[in-house]
């Protein structure tokens, strides 16, 4: 039977509440491969096509994630098929269960990110914006600040590991307040 | 493969450059070692969070998706298996598709007289659009002069510049500055415009956007609702709805102002716009540079305004606008505190000939020993004798860094092209808006001048 219209947006609300922990679940299914925001896009779509089956009350994550599951193993053979190193399935699995997050920590960790982001200067938060929020190359922005690419690899290296460990002092910070 | 190794190559493996012995070898140590695999979802969580920062908004709004399914039909895109009539997230807009070539430009673009721009795109060779056409990756640079969009999806802007945006997709666009207004019909509902404050989804309306550099956007609409996420601190979503503007907070919250129709122009002027009023705008790190400029035989020397949601902390006093006293460095008594729609209106009378004044000049001096109140920011109205208030213009001067802690000054001047700002005045109101970096987006306003004589003659209608 369909869902009535409050139904409908409550559905809706946990897919959007759950949008953060299902990206994460697929990219740790299938890391550094392409894809994940087609794999996560058809999980949405097979997550709609669902909704009556689902029951109110039931736990949305697990069964959200299910689903991506068996999208990301399709996905997976294609990359096989196509030759592409991958994780084998067991390992692959047991990254993915334990690196569940609720999306309460994944809010708490973007927060964290941010302020640390704050603290870097303003040429490696252009290296990490130029990495993260543009689909060039990292060639072409070695070409603009003329720099050697390997230099900037470098240089995008020391900055996630800072940006890491400053994240983690953060999360220890918010948990003992809290 | 000690620690160091261990986070080079899980970099490696996120950015999808690991391969051969490495790659088997980082899935044996991720098979063997729990604090491996600890790491491993330290740097998942670091990149995940990353590339969801990048995206985060396209992937949380939600539309009706047979909205989509429809805007997809009429561009002759076919899509692989999508159903009708249902609510999902806008996500789902860049789902696997195979896309044909549209049958129409996704942006033409009109310019008015005197219009300066410059176009780049992303396409090369035989794929360059011709003509004043934009196509997902085109960048629009306004210098100055005044643009209109249409879009295929039938939504309708108009860009004043300078403004610098480029169109990502048909339904995004990157707003790193200017003046937009936007209307947006039902079927095109989910457009979105990205600035460097905040992301915007439309959600069936007609709004307006002011981005400009060193200042927190606003967003002004004037029908309908839109949805908006800040991008900093909390990057706290906010729903606003027919008369609303907003602007946002460096914390990542949304704080009110006052909304400003006239801000914004709906449709492409036929003529070069010239600007009437004249803004000379100064600053200096020397916090009493200006103290000599007051003036106290200008118009509003003397009155005392109609005040509404000024600061009265520390004695100040929004009297102290208009008592030509400039005051001493720390002299909060002669100083007067905005909040952001804190007003002051004078009225001025009728004049000599009870055709009200002539208003030539506008000077307004704010300083402060630091943190960024010495910034201004304001919106000045007129009011004829019998009629009825209208902007006469917005000031938004934010030269001084709030790290600038030996204080510092701003004075803007305005005049008129032709001599005179506005002619029949009887009735003048200031309205503080919100600066870069201060306190509360607050500043510390010293003096404001009005010069000019009473009118001589009824203005022409």
């Amino acid at each position: 039977m369909e869902l009535n219209a409050t139904q409908q947006a409550e559905f809706v609300s946990q897919i959007a509440r759950y949008q953060s922990a299902l990206h994460a679940y697929i990219i740790s299914l299938m890391p550094g491969m392409d894809g994940v925001d087609d794999v996560l896009q058809e999980t949405n779509l097979v997550l709609w096509e669902k909704r009556r089956t689902f029951e109110p009350g039931s736990n949305f994550r697990a069964w959200a994630c299910a689903i991506a599951r068996f999208r990301v193993m399709g996905h997976r053979r294609k990359l096989a098929r196509q030759g592409f190193q991958l994780f084998d399935d067991d390992l692959a699995e047991q990254l993915a269960t334990e690196c569940e997050a609720e999306p309460e920590e994944l809010s708490e960790r973007v927060h964290a990110l941010e302020h640390c982001l704050g603290h870097l200067q303003e040429k490696e938060r252009a290296l990490i914006e130029f990495r993260y929020f543009s689909d060039s190359q990292l060639e072409e922005y070695a070409a603009q600040c003329g720099r050697p690419v390997e230099s900037l690899r470098v240089s995008l290296f020391r900055i996630r590991a800072a940006l890491k460990k400053c994240i983690t002092g953060e999360l220890t910070l918010y948990r003992t307040r809290s | 493969m000690n620690h160091r190794e261990l986070e080079h190559q899980l970099q490696e493996l996120f950015d999808g450059r690991l391969q051969g012995l490495e790659f088997e070898a980082l899935q044996q140590k991720l098979r063997d070692d729990p604090e491996a695999r600890k790491a491993y979802r330290e740097y998942l969580y670091l990149h995940q969070s990353l590339v969801f920062r990048s995206k985060g908004v396209d992937l949380l709004n939600v539309v009706p998706m047979d909205i989509i399914v429809k805007r997809r039909q009429r561009r002759s895109i076919r899509t692989a298996g999508m159903g009708a009539a249902a609510v999902i997230m806008i996500g789902l807009l860049v789902m696997a598709l195979i896309a044909t070539r549209a049958p129409q430009p996704t942006l033409t673009f009109n310019i008015a007289p005197g219009t300066d721009i410059d176009i780049s795109h992303a396409l090369t060779a035989e794929d360059v659009p011709d003509g004043l056409v934009l196509e997902p990756g085109s960048r629009l640079q306004v210098a100055n002069g005044t643009v209109e969009l249409e879009f295929a999806s039938g939504v309708r802007g108009i860009v004043r510049g300078p403004a610098d945006l480029t169109l990502q997709r048909e339904d995004l666009i990157d707003l790193a500055c200017g003046t937009v207004w936007f209307k947006v019909p039902a079927e095109a509902i989910g457009f979105k415009v990205n600035t460097p404050d905040f992301a915007l989804t439309d959600l069936g309306t007609e709004f307006g956007i002011i981005s400009e550099p060193n200042f927190l956007d606003e967003v002004h609409v004037f029908d309908g609702k839109v949805e908006v996420r800040s991008r900093h601190g909390f990057k706290k979503k906010e729903l606003l709805t027919i008369g609303q503007a907003r602007y946002a907070g460096i914390t990542g919250s949304w704080k009110e102002t006052p909304l400003r129709r006239d801000h914004f122009l709906d449709t492409l002027p036929t003529t070069k716009v010239e600007p009437v009023v004249i803004s000379s705008e100064y600053f200096s790190t020397s916090q009493l540079a200006y103290a000599g400029d007051v003036s106290d035989s200008d118009l509003l020397h003397g009155l005392s305004p109609a005040a509404i949601g000024w600061n009265l902390g520390n004695d100040a006093h929004p009297n102290a606008l208009s008592d030509g006293i400039h005051g001493a460095r720390i002299d909060p008594v002669q100083c007067a505190w905005t909040t952001v729609g804190a007003t002051a209106e004078y009225h001025l009378r009728t004049g000599a000939k009870g055709l009200g004044y002539d208003i030539t000049a506008i000077q307004s001096i704010a300083d402060w020993n630091g943190a960024g109140f010495g910034n201004q920011a304001w919106t000045v109205e007129v009011k004829p004798v019998g009629g009825s208030y209208r902007i006469l213009h917005t000031v938004n001067y934010h030269p001084l860094s709030s790290l600038l802690h030996s204080g510092g000054a701003t004075k803007v001047m305005l005049t008129g092209k032709s001599g005179v700002l506005a002619s029949g005045i009887e009735s003048i109101k200031f309205t503080a808006s919100h600066v870069a970096g201060s306190v509360d987006n607050a500043f510390v306003w010293r003096e404001l001048d009005v010069f000019g004589t009473p009118t001589d003659q009824a203005p022409s209608r």
